[in-house]
């Protein structure tokens, strides 16, 4: 009986080595939600944002503000009209350099 | 705001405008996608954020006081004994240093939630350890605590009693050595950084979300199922022995017995039952808007503040079950000359007619 005291004593202290997450150091979280759009209105786009991964988020996101207060949309990341700002993107920012 | 967060790349107008000119942009398949029926909005957490701004740190200074009160009472009326702590009350000690080191660093993270972090990565790997560590040993304590009780009632052997005292420092010794160790991942990986969704600077551990919510998933079978698992075997079996061996003294016992348990299952559950449907979510297993989101980030921080407030609650447990505690406390303060408590009757009763039966003394056992 005493063996398998220990034995539960044990596995808890063990268990607590593996377990490091709390939510005292919390953290943003993606902010699209679902897979977002595949295209949007090129003429109604006023500004693209990429954000890239970070430690808050696994995921590239795209969002998109619109002319005219529309509001702002998520992009696809996948999709061929993401790859196209992203591509933008990275030509401006090698001009720069 | 998203379009002011910094750490990302922006194209205004005139980039797209530029961009358009000389590329073959596909800007007529969009037409439909972009009307209000595929709408995908954004979902910024300014919602519980600005919650989280007002609700944390009233929340985390009233714990830090309640708590630093409690806990050194607790610790006060201990040392105050002139004869050597039984087991248990060393453990009960160790367990108000515990938290009350645990409730110390409590003002960092309501400056945490009130702004951002604003101390750096030396202190963020200080308190956030010191923290963790504090947590560890809690709990380790409790089940130390329950393991304890469950030897001497439930077996009659008595594990700490007849060994030297040095066997309890020992496992005192051996608690706060693993909790260091435990500690270990913290000063490795954590770090203030800024980061570019919340746009402000954070404490956190260095790695990637996906390595987040395994460990959430870990947190909550063994951090919570496991330690509630072993407190109610030990407990239950505790109280089946009681229960045949009836007198009023062990039915008193009785209470404190369910009150702890049912302490931490409540200080506990919500947060990880909260927890539980945001994994879920993040999984993508269950169905979620931006409105559900933004409820359980709000939950989130509700919930984990009734988490910590488990730190403060031992020594109300104490002080509101156990009636030993109560008559030592107010033999501490006749002694330190309360004008007003002379000649109030103390405790008529002898320690020693406590410690026979079981060796649980301030729990009222």
């Amino acid at each position: 009986m005493n063996v398998k005291g220990m034995a539960i004593v044990l596995a808890v202290i063990l268990s607590a080595t593996i377990v490091q997450a709390f939510p005292m150091f919390r953290s943003g979280r993606c902010l699209c939600i679902g897979p977002g759009l595949k295209a949007v209105k090129v003429a109604d786009i006023k500004k693209a944002s990429i954000i890239y991964p970070s430690n808050s988020c696994d995921k590239i996101e795209i969002i998109i503000t619109l002319k005219a207060h529309k509001g702002q949309q998520c992009l696809n990341p996948r999709s061929k009209q993401a790859g196209l700002i992203i591509k933008q993107v990275k030509r401006k920012n090698s001009l720069k350099h | 705001m998203v379009h002011e967060v910094s750490e990302c790349q922006v194209l205004d107008v005139s980039d797209i405008a530029a961009f358009l000119e000389n590329s073959s942009f596909p800007y007529d398949y969009g037409k439909n996608e972009s009307d209000s029926c595929c709408a995908s909005p954004p979902c910024p957490q300014d919602f519980s954020l600005n919650f989280d701004r007002a609700f944390s740190p009233a929340l985390y200074s009233l714990l830090f006081v309640l708590g630093l009160l409690g806990n050194g009472v607790v610790a006060a009326v201990l040392l105050s004994q002139r004869a050597a702590l039984s087991s248990t009350d060393t453990f009960l000690f160790h367990l108000a240093v515990a938290d009350t080191l645990l409730v110390l660093t409590l003002p960092f993270w309501a400056v945490n939630a009130a702004v951002q972090w604003v101390f750096g990565s030396g202190l963020c790997k200080v308190a956030g350890a010191l923290f963790n560590i504090n947590f560890y040993a809690g709990s380790l304590l409790l089940a130390c605590i329950s393991f304890d009780r469950y030897l001497s009632i439930v077996h009659a052997t008595q594990l700490y009693r007849r060994g030297p005292p040095t066997r309890v420092a020992l496992t005192c010794a051996v608690v706060w050595g693993l909790c260091l160790l435990f500690a270990l991942p913290d000063f490795i990986f954590l770090s203030a950084y800024h980061d570019n969704r919340l746009n402000a600077t954070v404490c956190l551990h260095n790695f990637p979300q996906f390595g987040r919510t395994a460990l959430r998933v870990l947190q909550l079978v063994a951090g919570f199922l496991l330690p509630l698992l072993v407190m109610t075997y030990c407990y239950a079996r505790i109280l089946a022995v009681l229960l045949i061996s009836r007198g009023r003294r062990r039915l008193r016992a009785m209470r404190l017995v369910v009150v702890v348990v049912v302490a931490f299952a409540l200080c506990w559950t919500p947060y990880h039952l909260v927890t539980m449907v945001d994994i879920l979510m993040e999984l993508e297993a269950l169905a979620h808007n931006c409105a559900l989101r933004s409820h359980i980030d709000v939950a989130k921080s509700v919930t984990s503040g009734l988490g910590y407030m488990h730190c403060c609650l031992n020594p109300l447990l104490y002080a509101f079950v156990g009636i030993k505690f109560r008559e030592r406390l107010w033999t501490l303060l006749t002694r330190l000359g309360c004008p007003a408590l002379q000649g109030q009757p103390s405790s008529a009763r002898r320690d020693s007619s406590w410690s026979e039966t079981t060796d649980a003394s301030y729990s009222g056992l």
